[in-house]
C-alpha cells in the first residue's frame, strides 16, 4: 500500500471510529440530551444526568405540563398527583440531585423564558445557602447548555463523544430492567420525581426496627456548614420572585423539612437571619424545623424527607385533609417573620404518643365447635371478646387505623382489631351475633373465588361453606363489619388443584417479573369486578395469603388502591400519623381455638 | 501542554498545514511559531527562561566562534611562519573557556536554582533542626517546561563550539528553533545542533511517507502511553502509596509494573515526539532501544534514555577522562595500584560521577543520589569482575552465545533495574529502603493468590489489557531486537492486514485508552442522593 493510500485509509479509519462513537451516543443517548427518540428510556437518562436529560425531555413533552417544581433532590418528595389535584395544574418535577442555587436559578429562568408556566414551586433547602455553583462532572452533573447559556456545540459534542461505556451500560441495563426501580432508573419519567415505589411500600412503624434498618439515624454523620452563599442564594430568589411577579406566574417558595440533626449543621442564629432576609423578599412556607424533624421515620435517609411528609406540606399549603401536625409549616412573611423566627428551632423532642398508636390485631378463621389454628368455637370467641373489652380494649376497624394515620382522626385509648380470614359462612352465622352483642367491630377478608360457595371452584369438592352476597350485605348493614380482600384466587388449596397451586403471593421459581405482575393485576381486577362491585367499592384493605409479602406485590397493591395490608407476622403494630407506610404489612396474632382469655391478653400485651 | 489533547491536535494540524504550504526556505518558521505557541500555552511567563537560555548560549556561541576563527587564522599564520602553535591555542582556549563557562554557569545555575535549591534548603533545614536551629525559608518556583532538556541541548551546542565541531549559528531565530523545538522540548530526546539544524534548513514539506511513518510512530507511542502505562500506573501508585499491606512478591511485582509504566510512558512519549517530528520530516535521535532486553546494567543504560547517556558520555565522561588533570591522576593510580584495579578504577570513578549526575538530573532528592550510587556501584563492580567472570565461564565451559546465559543475563539485569526503581519511584529514600527490606524479609509467598494481584487497583479486565498490551510491546521489541524493521514489515503487508492493524490500534487507543477513565457507573452517580 502506498503511503498516500495508507494515509487515506488511516484517516478513514479514524473517521469511522469517531462516527461509530457518535452514532452510538446519539442513538442510545444515555444522557437523553438528543431526545432519546429511539429507546425512550427517560428514567435511565434522568438518572445519568437529571439536569440535561430533563431539559431535553421537556423540550419534547412540554405541552403535557404547565407547572414546575424546582429544587434539589428533596424536591422530589412533593407528590405530583396531590399537587395537581390541589392546583388543577400539570406539574413536572424539574429537580435534580445535588442542585445548587445556580442550577435552580438557571432552571427557573429557562422555564420562565421558554414554557410560560402557570405555577412554580421553588423548594429551597438549607444546603442552598452553602452551595452556589460548585464544580461538577461535565457529563453527569452539567446543566443543559440551553439552560446555562454555554456553547451548544461543545455541549452536544461532549455528549456525542461521551465515554461509550455509558451507552453500553444503558444497553445492558435495559436487559436487567424490571418493573421496580433500580439504581440505574430511579426516576419516574412522567412526573420527573424519584420513583419511590419500593421505598414507599416498605413497612414502617416500630422505631427500633426502623433504626436498625437505617442506622444512619443512630449514628448521624457530623458536619458543620457556614451559610456562605446566603447572599447569592437570596439574590437568585429575588430575581426569580421579581420575574414571576412580572410574568404573572404563581410562585410558591418552600423552605424544606429537615431532620433535626441535619438542621444543626447550620448555626441557628445564622439560619434565622437568612430566613428573615428571605421573608423580606418573598413570603414562603417554612417546614424546616418541627416535631416532624425529630422522627427519623419521616425521612428516607439523613437528608431526604419522605413523600408522605411532602404530602403533609402540600396539605398545609393548600388546606388539604391529609394529616398535618400543628407545628408543621408556617407561612412566613415580612410582617410576621420576627415573631415567628423568635421561636425558630426551639422545639423540643415531641412525645411520640401524640402521633403514634400501638395496635394489636387478632386473626380468626372459622367459628365452629372445635379448636385448632383455624377453628375457634363460638363460646371461646365470645369469651375472648369479652375479656378484651373487660381489659379496656375497643375493637376498631382497620379503616379507622387508616383514618388515624392519614387524617389524624382519633382512636380509642386501647384499640384492637379483630379480623377473620377467608370469609366463612360461620362469620355471619356465629360471629356476627356475638359481635353485635358486644357492639364490637371486625374486618373480614374475603377470598373472591369462594364467595358464597360451599364447593371448591368447579371441582365439586366440598369445602367449609363461605358466605355470599346476602350475608355480606347484612353484615355491612350491621355497621360492625367491614370487608377486605384476601385475593380473588391466589389462596388455592393444593389437594384440589390440578396443576401448580398458587397458595400465596410468593414468586414461583422461574416466573418472570412481568408474568407475575400481570397475574397479580388480573387477580385484583377480578376481585374488583366480582366482589368490590357488589360490596360498595374497594375498601383498600388486603390480607396477604399466609402472610407472604413480596415487594412487587406490595407495589402493585399500592398502585391498585390498597393502602392497609396485613400479614400473619405476630406482633403489636405501631402506626404513625402522616406515615401511610405504617399501615402496610401489619402484624397479626393468629388466634388458636384452644387459647384461653389469658392467653389472648398476654399475646397482645407481650407478657 | 500534553500531546494527548485536542488543543495539541489542533496546533499540530495547523502547523503541519502551514509547513506544507510555505516555501522551503521559510518552512522552519512554521515550526518555530508552533514551538513558541506550544511553550506559551504552558505558561507565557516561562518563555523568559527559554529566551534567556537561547540568547545567552547563542551569544556565547558567537563569541566562541569568533575566537575559533581567530585562533585558526593565528595558528595558520604561525604555522606558515614556522612558529609554535601550542601557545596560541592555549591562549585562545582560555578565552573560549571563559565565554563557555559564563554561558554554562548561567544556564546550569538557573537549572540548579529552580530544581535543586528547594531540596537543598530542605536538607539544610533538616540538619539545622537536628541542632535545634532556625527554620529556613522555603520557596518553590514554577519549573519552566522542559528546562532540563533545553538546558542540556543548548549546553551541548556551546561545548561543541568550544571543541570546534561546527561553526556557530548566525540566525538567532533558527537557533531558537533548535532550543525550543516543540516535539522534543517536554521530554526529549535531547537533540544535537549538528543533527537538527541541517534538517530544519531542509524541511521536505508534504511527504506522504514521512507523514505515514510519523503517524505510525506517534500512534504507537500513544498506545503505549494511554493503554499500557496509564493502567500500569494504577498498580504502581497503589504499591508505592503504602506497601504495608503487601507481601514482598506483590511489592516486587508492583515495582516491576512500575517499570512497565515508566518504559511505556517515557518511550511512548518519545515515540510520539519522534513521530510528530517525523511528520514534518525531522528525524529525532533514538532514545530507547528495547532496554528490557539488555544483558547487563551497563548495556541497559546504553539502551535507556540514550540521548541522556550519550550526552553524559560526550560532555561529562569524555570531558573528565580526557582532561589533563585526570590523565595525571589516573597515571598515578596505575603506578600505585598496578594491575587491573589500576586500569579500571579511574574509569570506574568517572562512571560513578556520571551516574551520580544522572541521579541528580532526575531531581535533587537523596533518593536519586542513592539511585545514582546503586547504578554506579553495580556497573563499577561488574567492570572489576568482568575478567574473573570470563575465567569462571571458561572453566565451566559456558559459551558466550549460550541461550541459557543470555536468559540469565536478561533476568539478572531486569532484577537489578527493578531494584533500582525502588529508589526513583518511592517518595523518599527511607521509604524505598523500607520497601526493599519488606520485599526480601516478608515475601509472603504462601499468601499469594490471583486476588492478591487483583487487590492492586486494577480489575481483571484491565489486568488482561495491561498484560496483552505489554505482550504486544514485548513481541514487537523482540522482533526488532533480531534486526528486523517492524514498520517496514507492516508496510509490506497486504493492505487488508495493514488496515486491520491500523483499525485495531485505533480502536484500542480510543476505547482502551481515551475512554479508560471518566466513566461513573450509575450506582455511584446516584449514590449520595
Amino acid at each position: 500500500m502506498s503511503a498516500k493510500k495508507w494515509l487515506i485509509a488511516f484517516f478513514g479509519c479514524v473517521l469511522f471510529v469517531l462516527l461509530l462513537i457518535a452514532g452510538l451516543n446519539f442513538f442510545v443517548d444515555p444522557f437523553g440530551v438528543f431526545g432519546d427518540r429511539f429507546m425512550q428510556w427517560y428514567s435511565f437518562d434522568f438518572t445519568n444526568n437529571p439536569r440535561a436529560a430533563k431539559t431535553a425531555y421537556l423540550d419534547i413533552n412540554s405541552e403535557q405540563y404547565d407547572s414546575y417544581l424546582i429544587g434539589c433532590s428533596s424536591t422530589s418528595s412533593f407528590p405530583i398527583d396531590s399537587l395537581n389535584e390541589y392546583t388543577g395544574a400539570n406539574f413536572f418535577n424539574l429537580f435534580s440531585y445535588g442542585a445548587d442555587t445556580y442550577d435552580m436559578y438557571a432552571t427557573a429562568m429557562y422555564v420562565l423564558d421558554n414554557y410560560n408556566p402557570k405555577n412554580i414551586l421553588l423548594n429551597l433547602s438549607i444546603m442552598n445557602t452553602y452551595y452556589y455553583d460548585y464544580e461538577s462532572d461535565p457529563l453527569t452533573d452539567s446543566l443543559h447548555a440551553k439552560v446555562d447559556g454555554s456553547s451548544l456545540l461543545s455541549f452536544y459534542l461532549r455528549f456525542l463523544f461521551a465515554n461509550p461505556q455509558y451507552a453500553f451500560a444503558k444497553l445492558s441495563d435495559l436487559r436487567e430492567d424490571t418493573y421496580l426501580p433500580q439504581t440505574f432508573d430511579v426516576f419516574n419519567e412522567e412526573s420527573g420525581a424519584y420513583d419511590k415505589s419500593v421505598r414507599d411500600v416498605e413497612s414502617i412503624g416500630n422505631m427500633d426496627e426502623y433504626l436498625s434498618a437505617y442506622p444512619v439515624f443512630t449514628d448521624y454523620p457530623k458536619a458543620g456548614y457556614a451559610l456562605k452563599e446566603a447572599d447569592r442564594c437570596l439574590e437568585a430568589v429575588r430575581e426569580i420572585v421579581e420575574r414571576c411577579e412580572r410574568d404573572g406566574v404563581t410562585l410558591t417558595v418552600v423552605f424544606s423539612p429537615l431532620y433535626y440533626e441535619h438542621a444543626e449543621y447550620f448555626d441557628a442564629d445564622a439560619t434565622r437571619d437568612f430566613l428573615a432576609r428571605l421573608a423580606d423578599i418573598t413570603g414562603f412556607w417554612d417546614f424546616s424545623y418541627s416535631s416532624v424533624s425529630f422522627d427519623s421515620r419521616y425521612f428516607y435517609d439523613a437528608t431526604h424527607f419522605r413523600n408522605s411528609v411532602g404530602e403533609m406540606a402540600l396539605s398545609r399549603i393548600y388546606g388539604g385533609e391529609f394529616y398535618v401536625p400543628d407545628d408543621f409549616g408556617f407561612y412566613v412573611t415580612a410582617e410576621n417573620a420576627e415573631e415567628y423566627l423568635s421561636g425558630y428551632r426551639t422545639a423540643e423532642t415531641p412525645d411520640t404518643g401524640e402521633y403514634t398508636a400501638e395496635v394489636p390485631i387478632l386473626t380468626y378463621h372459622h367459628i365452629a365447635e372445635g379448636a385448632s389454628s383455624t377453628v375457634t368455637s363460638p363460646e371461646a370467641f365470645e369469651s375472648h371478646l369479652s375479656a378484651l373489652i373487660d381489659a379496656g380494649y375497643t375493637p376498631v376497624f382497620l379503616s379507622e387505623l387508616r383514618n388515624y394515620v392519614l387524617y389524624g382522626d382519633p382512636l380509642p385509648e386501647k384499640p384492637v382489631v379483630i379480623t377473620f380470614d377467608d370469609g366463612y359462612l360461620s362469620n355471619y352465622e356465629q360471629a356476627l351475633p356475638i359481635l353485635e352483642k358486644y357492639g364490637a367491630k371486625a374486618t373480614i377478608f374475603v377470598i373472591g373465588v369462594s364467595f358464597g360457595s360451599d364447593t371448591y371452584k368447579d371441582t365439586g369438592n366440598a369445602i367449609t361453606p363461605h358466605f355470599g352476597l346476602d350475608e355480606a350485605q347484612a353484615m355491612l348493614s350491621s355497621g360492625l363489619i367491614e370487608f377486605g380482600s384476601h385475593t380473588y384466587d391466589l389462596h388455592q388449596w393444593p389437594p384440589f388443584e390440578e396443576g401448580d397451586a398458587r397458595e400465596n403471593l410468593a414468586l414461583r421459581d422461574g416466573e418472570s417479573e412481568s408474568d407475575y405482575i400481570s397475574m397479580l393485576r388480573n387477580d385484583l381486577e377480578q376481585f374488583d369486578s366480582e366482589i368490590w362491585s357488589v360490596l360498595g367499592g374497594n375498601s383498600g384493605i388486603f390480607s396477604y395469603p399466609y402472610g407472604e409479602v413480596t415487594t412487587e406485590a406490595a407495589v402493585v397493591l399500592s398502585e391498585s388502591g390498597y393502602d392497609v395490608t396485613v400479614s400473619t407476622q405476630p406482633g403489636v403494630n405501631t402506626i404513625v400519623r402522616g406515615l401511610p407506610q405504617s399501615l402496610l404489612s401489619l402484624n397479626r396474632f393468629t388466634v388458636d381455638g384452644s387459647m384461653t382469655d389469658a392467653d389472648i391478653l398476654s399475646l397482645i400485651e407481650g407478657n | 501542554m500534553s500531546f494527548v489533547s485536542l488543543r495539541f491536535l489542533a496546533l499540530l494540524a495547523a502547523s503541519l498545514a502551514l509547513c506544507f504550504l510555505l516555501p522551503k526556505k521559510v518552512r522552519w518558521i512554521a515550526l518555530l511559531a508552533a514551538s513558541v505557541i506550544f511553550y506559551a500555552m504552558a505558561g507565557a511567563e516561562l518563555l523568559v527562561y527559554l529566551a534567556s537560555a537561547t540568547l545567552s548560549t547563542f551569544l556565547a556561541g558567537l563569541v566562541i566562534d569568533r575566537l575559533n576563527r581567530r585562533r585558526a587564522a593565528a595558528a595558520a599564520d604561525a604555522k606558515a611562519k614556522g612558529l609554535q602553535v601550542t601557545e596560541i591555542n592555549t591562549a585562545f582556549t582560555r578565552k573560549k573557556r571563559a565565554a563557555a563557562a559564563a554561558a554554562l554557569l548561567l544556564n546550569f545555575g538557573i537549572l540548579a536554582a529552580l530544581k535543586y535549591l528547594d531540596p537543598f534548603l530542605g536538607a539544610v533545614e533538616y540538619v539545622s533542626r537536628i541542632f535545634g536551629g532556625v527554620d529556613i525559608p522555603r520557596f518553590t518556583l514554577a519549573l519552566p517546561l522542559g528546562i532540563s532538556f533545553y538546558t542540556f541541548q543548548s549546553a551541548s551546542y556551546v561545548i561543541d563550539l568550544l571543541r570546534e565541531k561546527y561553526p556557530a549559528s548566525r540566525n538567532i531565530l533558527k537557533y531558537a528553533l533548535f532550543v525550543s523545538y516543540f516535539p522534543q522540548i517536554t521530554q526529549g530526546p535531547i537533540g544535537r545542533y549538528d543533527r537538527l539544524s541541517p534538517q530544519f534548513e531542509n524541511l521536505p514539506g508534504f511527504n506522504a511517507d514521512a507523514l505515514r511513518n510519523g503517524i505510525q510512530l506517534a500512534v504507537w507511542g500513544l498506545f503505549k502511553k494511554i493503554v499500557i502505562a496509564d493502567r500500569a500506573a494504577v498498580i504502581a501508585d497503589n504499591v508505592f502509596a503504602g506497601y504495608d499491606g503487601y507481601g514482598g512478591v506483590i511489592i516486587l511485582f508492583g515495582v516491576f509494573v512500575y517499570g512497565i509504566q515508566l518504559y511505556c510512558d517515557f518511550s511512548g512519549g518519545i515515540d510520539m515526539a519522534r513521530g510528530i517530528s517525523e511528520m514534518f520530516g525531522v528525524e529525532l535521535a533514538e532514545n530507547f532501544r528495547r532496554p528490557y532486553l539488555a544483558t547487563s546494567l551497563a548495556d541497559y543504560w546504553r539502551r535507556w534514555h540514550i540521548t541522556l547517556g550519550e550526552w553524559m558520555r560526550e560532555y561529562v565522561f569524555y570531558s573528565i577522562t580526557f582532561s589533563r588533570r585526570f590523565g595525571r591522576f589516573s597515571k598515578k593510580l596505575r603506578t600505585n595500584l598496578g594491575g587491573r584495579a589500576g586500569k579500571v578504577l579511574p574509569t570506574a570513578l568517572v562512571t560513578f560521577v556520571v551516574f551520580f549526575l544522572i541521579g541528580l538530573w532526575h531531581g535533587g532528592s537523596s533518593k536519586y543520589i542513592a539511585f545514582g550510587l546503586w547504578n554506579g556501584v553495580i556497573i563499577t563492580f561488574s567492570q572489576l569482575m568482568a575478567a574473573p567472570y570470563a575465567a569462571v565461564r571458561a572453566r565451566l565451559k559456558i559459551s558466550d552465545s549460550s541461550k541459557l546465559l543470555y536468559a540469565f543475563r536478561l533476568l539478572r539485569t531486569l532484577l537489578l533495574v527493578t531494584l533500582g526503581r525502588y529508589f526513583t519511584r518511592a517518595d523518599n529514600l527511607s521509604l524505598a529502603l523500607g520497601m526493599l527490606s519488606q520485599t526480601f524479609a516478608h515475601p509472603g509467598v504462601s499468601a499469594l493468590s490471583a486476588s492478591s494481584f487483583l487487590s492492586l487497583g486494577l480489575g481483571g479486565w484491565d489486568m488482561g489489557v495491561l498484560a496483552l498490551g505489554s505482550a504486544v510491546v514485548t513481541i514487537a521489541g523482540v522482533y526488532e531486537e533480531r534486526n528486523h524493521d517492524l514498520r517496514a514489515a507492516i508496510c509490506r503487508a497486504r493492505p487488508v492486514l495493514q488496515i486491520a492493524i491500523m483499525l485495531a490500534i485505533i480502536l484500542a487507543v480510543v476505547f482502551l485508552g481515551f475512554y479508560r477513565s471518566g466513566y461513573i457507573p450509575s450506582e455511584f452517580i446516584y449514590k449520595a442522593f
